[in-house]
């Protein structure tokens, strides 16, 4: 033996011999154990928790492998949507391009050539670590034969009614215009303001106080709540206020989730740009007024000289108005929990948009019972309480997102029994059927519906 | 099954428990284990911005500092971050980092895998278990030339095994049953400690010294050194099949040499199965028996240590009080504890017999003694210790007003008192063994 242990004279050398001969595959012996690897972001390299998290399956792998069973460590990598595409639009910039610049072909060009380079430098990383996974199994969430299966799946839950077009509000990032999952959302505490404003009434003299961290959207208001038991404004409920700027009557009406401690106790409702107004819209059936633009500036449902505003401008004029005819009662300073998008940064709006959501209660039940019923354990166990948590307070799931970089789904608007006969078209298109007809969803443009649930 | 961090519960474990049972009628994983997070030795997330990332490649490969440096200030969000990231890099790794080698990192990330949510990475650790794998390289260098071509576990000739053979099987066997315990409970801590704790104490400290004298000594028969050579041998091959998920590589070269001589064939070690314990049975007496000469060694070991007298040095030893299963052992192994106590003589007292000026050391209900006469400058020893206890005293004294201090105590950061009342009691300690220590020698000078 060598006088001195040398780890990089032996350890490449070792690692090519194990994969030539094929040791990380199957035996095809032995009882089956099989372990899938968390499949890596293209995004980048490995980092010290993946290295972890390697070491351990590997060390599983290994020990299982000489227990004797028939042993598969499964990789791949993921195409991570968003983050990957937000790595590469990050390398146009820098070279003075814009993805907006590039057609999606040309872009996604770049994406899959990234995607090479990534996915080469981690499964050389992988190499290194000494992960035993059978490489001649390697996919990618992004293959063919994934892809096909994401299109397989969400047509079949769309034939169950599992998935519907919703519009619904989502987390929307008006800098990337797309939507986000409440996952992606940051919400820190920042310093901001609290402004109470006054509502004249309609009919007659006096007004009600409103208090609001964002007047720019009072634009948008379609009611004002109160607390039913609140006997300050009993005698108002059922009344209108004058809203001020947009010249137009909104009603005074009740509802339980109104806090009378805070602030006047009355509170502008604006259904389309806040989560629980949008409820408090649906309890009273409320119209949707949407004034906004995808990318955040007013849009032209507002009187028209606030029209094109980014809306913190907006916010400006609007006070300024608002004070010139006397209508602020006080301006407070105020910390309040500002959403940021964790990739851009950008303050996030509730949006009302057109997404596809899953109905996740019907899926939720049987994935809590296998739990419940030991089929599938965590370890530590204590683990399963953050699972049941979550899963019993599981909101509709929006798969769907404004990007380039995904899965792309066709869905087309019509009859459903036209189905699965549409000609193939240009791009990079989901494969072929055997019958030479692709597996579509089709829904229907006048059920928009709007199931019980709301968005995660 | 599956291994992820807590974080994809949410984003990935419900949504494919959730499809999995719809689309294949069946929970996709039986088990789906959590691993803590890592953060550096600070407690900190690693993150870019915070400049306190390391890529587990450079652990392994070894990275200059200059090119460390360039790594963690290149392409930063914010990138007036850069100097303060830079000063911090070159500070906390002067040298840039070492190459550890793959085994070394990946053992270390065994070690650190508790139940705990979060997890200190400490690049220390790394190199401490770099350190292990040099033990483990030269005790396979060891065994392989201490058995030499001949692959004695071949044929059938007789064999002895000594009490240190029969030891060191039990042990391993022990060692295997907790391994099996381990990897079903996902302990991988467990596994990890339980093997370093038994190749470097077990294997490499007490076991490869318990073979010499049977290996070189004279006078020793052919069955005991063969039973001896097998036995090191077999537990060295077995032994890297154990450490093999940990450790792979370097298990993998020494296995190829150290298999043919433990007459065992396979194209590679990740082939071959895990050893059984039940191929390693439990001894009982071969563990009392070397659990009794491990403790009077240390016992004079210890001893050496007090007096300050040199290892090179052999001494005489008492035994009193000695039972008759003490004499039975003193008689069976006085070879090996004149080798590994390193001493010049063992002699067992009669009952009632006196005993010249001594330290001593207890092992059960037997005393060690090794008599001080011309062994130590009684006086010099006196004089040293005296000087290292008015020392003592004298920071215990200066810490103790400290503490008296009700300004210090009210003002200074809890932090800091906490560990000025820590320093006090660890002065008292010292101070109360160099006194007692002082007292022993002082008994040995002419009254």
């Amino acid at each position: 033996m060598e006088k001195v242990y040398a780890p990089q004279a032996i350890e490449r050398r070792i690692y090519e011999r194990w994969e030539s001969h094929g040791w990380f595959a199957p035996s095809g012996r032995g009882e089956p154990y099989c372990i899938m690897i968390p499949p890596p972001n293209v995004t980048g390299t490995l980092h010290m928790g993946h290295a972890f998290q390697h070491t351990l399956m590997d060390a599983l792998t290994r020990y299982q492998r000489m227990r004797g069973r028939d042993v598969l460590w499964q990789p791949g990598t993921d195409h991570a949507g968003i983050a990957t595409q937000m790595v590469v639009e990050r390398q146009l910039n820098a070279q003075g391009v814009k993805r907006t610049d590039l057609t999606r072909e040309a872009f996604l060009e770049r994406v899959w050539q990234w995607k090479e380079q990534s996915g080469g430098t981690i499964s050389a990383q992988m190499r290194r670590l000494g992960d035993s996974v059978d490489w001649s199994r390697d996919r990618f969430t992004m293959d063919p034969g994934l892809s096909r299966a994401v299109i397989e799946v969400f047509v079949r839950l769309h034939e169950e009614g599992l998935i519907y077009r919703g519009k619904r509000l989502v987390n929307w990032d008006p800098v990337l215009l797309t939507a986000l999952s409440d996952l992606e959302v940051q919400a820190h505490e920042e310093d901001g303001q609290l402004w109470h404003l006054r509502y004249p009434l309609a009919a007659g003299a006096g007004h009600v106080v409103v208090a609001t961290t964002r007047p720019e959207t009072m634009l948008g208001d379609a009611a004002v709540a109160v607390n039913p038991g609140d006997t300050r404004y009993q005698p108002l409920i059922g009344k209108l206020v004058q809203l001020p700027l947009a010249e137009r009557a909104i009603p005074i009406i009740a509802d339980a989730y109104v806090d009378p401690a805070f602030g006047s106790g009355c509170l502008k409702v604006t259904p389309a740009h806040d989560f629980n107004d949008y409820e408090i819209g649906q309890r009273h059936h409320l119209p949707l007024i949407n004034i906004f633009t995808p990318r955040a500036t007013l849009a032209d449902t507002v009187p028209e000289r606030f029209r094109g505003l980014e809306r913190f401008e907006a916010r400006k004029r609007v006070v300024a108005e608002l004070q010139a005819a006397g209508l602020v009662e006080r301006v407070e300073k105020h910390r309040l929990a500002v959403p940021r998008g964790d990739r851009s940064g950008a303050v996030l709006e509730p949006y009302l948009t057109d997404q596809w959501y899953v109905k996740i209660a019907p899926l939720a039940g049987p994935a809590i019972a296998a739990v419940e019923q030991g089929r599938t354990r965590f370890v530590p166990e204590g683990w399963a309480r953050t699972y049941f948590e979550w899963m019993r307070n599981i909101k509709d799931w929006c798969v769907s997102r404004q990007l380039w970089w995904g899965h792309r789904i066709r869905s087309i608007p019509g009859s459903p029994r036209r189905c699965g006969r549409f000609r193939r078209s240009a791009g990079r298109m989901p494969p072929r059927s055997s019958a030479g007809s692709i597996r579509a969803a089709c829904w229907s443009p006048a059920s928009t519906s709007s199931s019980s649930g709301s968005p995660a | 099954m599956l291994v992820t961090g807590f974080d994809i519960i949410f984003f990935w474990v419900a949504r494919m428990m959730m499809l999995g049972l719809k689309f294949m009628g069946e929970v996709p994983f039986r088990d789906v284990y959590i691993t803590g997070l890592i953060l550096d030795e600070h407690g900190e997330k690693m993150s870019k911005s915070k400049g306190n990332v390391i890529d587990p490649l450079d652990i392994v490969d070894g990275i200059p500092l200059e090119a460390l440096v360039a790594k963690r200030t290149a392409g930063l969000m914010q990138p007036q971050l850069a100097p303060a990231i830079e000063r911090a890099t070159r500070k906390q790794y002067p040298a840039g980092i070492a190459p550890h080698g793959t085994d070394a990192l990946r053992f270390t990330f065994a070690a650190l895998a508790s139940p705990s949510r979060d997890i200190r990475f400490d690049l220390a650790r790394v190199a401490g278990y770099r350190n292990f794998c040099n033990k483990l390289w030269n005790a396979a260098r060891f065994v392989t030339m201490a058995v030499g071509e001949s692959a004695p576990a071949a044929g059938g000739e007789t064999q002895e095994l000594s009490i240190a053979d029969r030891w060191i099987r039990s042990r391993f066997g022990r060692l295997l049953d907790t391994l099996e315990s381990a990897f079903r409970d996902y302990r991988f801590d467990y596994a990890a400690s339980a093997l370093y704790e038994f190749t470097w104490y077990d294997f490499c400290d007490w076991y490869l010294e318990l073979t010499k004298p049977v290996l070189q000594g004279e006078g020793i028969s052919a069955a005991a050194r063969r039973g001896t050579q097998r036995t090191l041998v077999q537990v060295l091959e077995a032994l890297q099949r154990a450490l093999h998920p940990l450790m792979p590589f370097i298990t993998e070269e020494i296995w190829q040499r150290v298999a043919p001589l433990a007459a065992r064939t396979g194209e590679s070690l990740m082939l071959q199965a895990y050893p059984l314990a039940s191929d390693f049975g439990a001894d009982e007496e071969a563990e009392r028996e070397v659990a009794w000469i491990q403790a009077v060694v240390l016992g004079v070991r210890q001893i050496r240590g007090e007096m300050n007298i040199s290892p090179a040095r052999r001494i005489a030893v008492l035994f009193k009080d000695a039972s008759a299963q003490d004499q039975a052992c003193t008689a069976r192994h006085r070879a090996w504890l004149e080798r590994l106590a390193g001493l010049a003589s063992v002699t067992v007292l009669p009952p009632g017999a006196a005993a010249p000026q001594s330290a001593a050391a207890l092992v059960g209900t037997l005393t060690i003694l090794v008599p001080m006469a011309g062994l130590i400058d009684a006086g010099a020893e006196a004089e040293r210790l005296g000087r290292l206890l008015a020392k003592a005293q004298d920071e215990l004294a200066k810490a103790r007003a400290r503490l008296a201090n009700e300004s210090f105590v009210h003002n200074a950061p809890a932090a800091v008192v906490t560990t000025e009342r820590e320093r006090a009691t660890e002065l008292e300690r010292t101070a109360s063994a160099l006194s007692s220590q002082l007292e022993r020698v002082r008994g040995l000078l002419a009254p």
